[in-house]
């Protein structure tokens, strides 16, 4: 996996040592969630970029090929899960992992996005740490160690 | 019905009851004979209910009212009973179909603005109207009469009794509907806002350049803090929401230790309150299939009120112990007592024990946390009592059976 320069904060991305860039896709209708989990991500050190419904997210992920997708459930129209099982079946996606994120954290949620082929389920607000953590495991998983 | 119009009341009784002596006509029939009448009386005090009436359109105003009128006149036109009368009288009678006439009347009432004063008034006016041009053209009162009067009275309050408690029912639904959504929709904001918070705090351990001054760090802390806050008060709000929609709060069970929680719990409640004294008492098998985050929910609120409404210097007193056939969970506190008065209302959602404010300065929450933990327990088929004196103390004490 490449590194890549994230598009804002350049220097921040320099001080996170040792820690893999990834390529992100944050999908969120709400565009302000959307944006703060872009930039903290890009503070990360990660290349972030934004859709802000399924359909656009399903195009933009095929010509981004992020490694990661944050999807919130709650999206118009298509919604996290079908748009999650969408970008499952596309070829170029297969390596990437999924991580939904939804403002509820009952368990039934957390079983549907299981069967949707999510790899994480992250209850709002998302904690920076938590947000670490799932990178770190994603940096474990690539590197063969398992989660 | 048969509606004749441009008749006076004393026209239309001597024309239609030649049989009768002159100047006789039984209530119902009357009702009945002149509706139209009735109605236009009725319409033209509505018209005087401003601003309400203001946009509404004489058919607008007219509607229901016939069928009100139907309703009144089969009801007193209907045999009845002794003991039906009595129920009746105290208010006890079954209303018939669903939604009754009253009820459509008070649900489009609401929907046009009439406040709950207007609409009862409008029941007034129409016993006024009926009784005053009923005696003009019935002019010998006799022992029906009388009793002709008490099924009509009887009538018109059973279907305002209907009116006011759908007009109150579909106040009330609209209320939680509101907050339902009111804090589902805060929910976004606020974590964009808690996040942004967390990132900018964030920015500057990552890199020194962008490390925040003392001054910066209080008054992103603080914005943290308050936002928190909030956050507790919406999701509190969407939990009332979802019990008061009838379908009670939503509860997974899973294996789980009480004790474990109720440690947890006691250790956070230490770490924010920490020139407090609390103390966990643990004993007997404490393992049982529970929802774990309603149970710490529940323990959050009970300790902190405990913590709320305590003396500073006593101790707060955590007891858990597990039987063979139920869980039981108590936590007490020295304090002020509960006045007996609020008893009554203690589980009730707004209402809160008034707080010493020389004594106890601090803000104290809006008063969901006891509705929403009483809503908990029940919905793990569980009790809760609370009993409370100058002696004592005040002990709320909670039961979850294994088994449910």
């Amino acid at each position: 996996m490449g590194i890549t320069q994230p598009a804002i904060l350049p220097e921040e991305a320099l001080a996170v040592e040792a820690s893999p860039s990834y390529r992100i896709l944050v999908v969120d209708d709400n565009k302000d969630c959307a944006k703060v989990l872009m930039w903290t991500l890009e503070l990360l050190g990660h290349t972030a970029q934004v859709a802000y419904n399924g359909q656009s997210a399903i195009a933009l992920a095929k010509s981004f090929h992020p490694d990661v997708v944050f999807l919130d459930i709650g999206l118009p129209g298509m919604n996290g899960y079908e748009v999650c099982k969408a970008m499952r079946n596309e070829p170029i996606l297969q390596n990437t992992f999924f991580v939904a994120q939804t403002g509820w954290g009952q368990n039934e949620h957390r079983e549907r996005s299981k069967e949707a082929g999510f790899d994480h389920h992250l209850v709002k607000p998302i904690d920076i740490e938590v947000l670490k953590n799932i990178l770190l495991v994603l940096d474990k998983k690539e590197a063969g160690i398992g989660l | 019905m048969k509606i004749v119009k441009n008749q006076s009341a004393k026209e239309i009784s001597a024309s239609r009851h030649d049989k009768q002596r002159a100047g006789k006509i039984r209530l119902a029939d009357f009702i009945h004979e002149n509706s139209e009448q009735i109605i236009s009386e009725w319409a033209a005090f509505a018209r005087t209910l401003t601003p309400a009436a203001n946009d509404m359109t004489p058919l607008a105003l007219r509607n229901h009212i016939h069928e009100l009128l139907t309703f009144i006149f089969r009801d007193i036109n209907t045999p009845e009973t002794s003991s039906e009368q009595i129920q009746k009288s105290q208010g006890k009678k079954e209303k018939e179909a669903t939604p009754s006439a009253a009820e459509t009347h008070a649900a489009l009432r609401l929907a046009g603005g009439f406040n709950i004063d207007q609409m009862v008034s409008e029941y007034r006016a129409l016993r006024a109207s009926v009784v005053k041009l009923w005696s003009m053209a019935n002019t010998q009162i006799n022992g029906t009469d009388i009793i002709d009067l008490t099924r009509f009275n009887e009538s018109i309050d059973q279907a305002l009794a209907e009116s006011v408690s759908h007009y109150s029912h579909k106040v009330s639904y609209s209320k939680d509907l509101v907050m339902g959504i009111l804090s589902h929709d805060l929910r976004s904001p606020l974590n964009v806002i808690t996040m942004s918070a967390q990132l900018m705090v964030n920015m500057g351990k990552i890199n020194q350049r962008h490390a925040l001054d003392e001054r910066q760090t209080m008054l992103i802390t603080q914005i943290s803090e308050s936002t928190s806050r909030i956050t507790g008060i919406v999701n509190d709000l969407l939990d009332v929401t979802r019990a008061r929609f009838g379908s009670g709060l939503p509860i997974l069970r899973t294996l789980m230790d009480m004790g474990f929680v109720c440690t947890q719990l006691v250790d956070e409640m230490r770490a924010a309150n920490p020139e407090r004294t609390i103390l966990l008492e643990a004993s007997g098998d404490l393992k049982g299939e529970w929802d774990k985050a309603r149970i710490g929910q529940m323990l959050s609120n009970l300790i902190g009120n405990a913590v709320q409404y305590s003396f500073k210097d006593s101790s707060i007193t955590v007891t858990v112990r597990g039987g063979s056939e139920e869980v039981m969970l108590s936590v007490h506190n020295l304090g002020v007592p509960i006045p007996p008065d609020k008893f009554a209302t203690l589980f009730s959602p707004l209402t809160r024990a008034s707080v010493d404010e020389g004594e106890h300065p601090i803000e104290v929450n809006l008063g969901l946390g006891l509705y929403i933990t009483e809503e908990i327990v029940v919905s793990h088929g569980g009790t809760i009592n609370v009993s409370s004196s100058e002696e004592a103390g005040t002990i709320f004490t909670v039961r979850f059976p294994r088994s449910v």
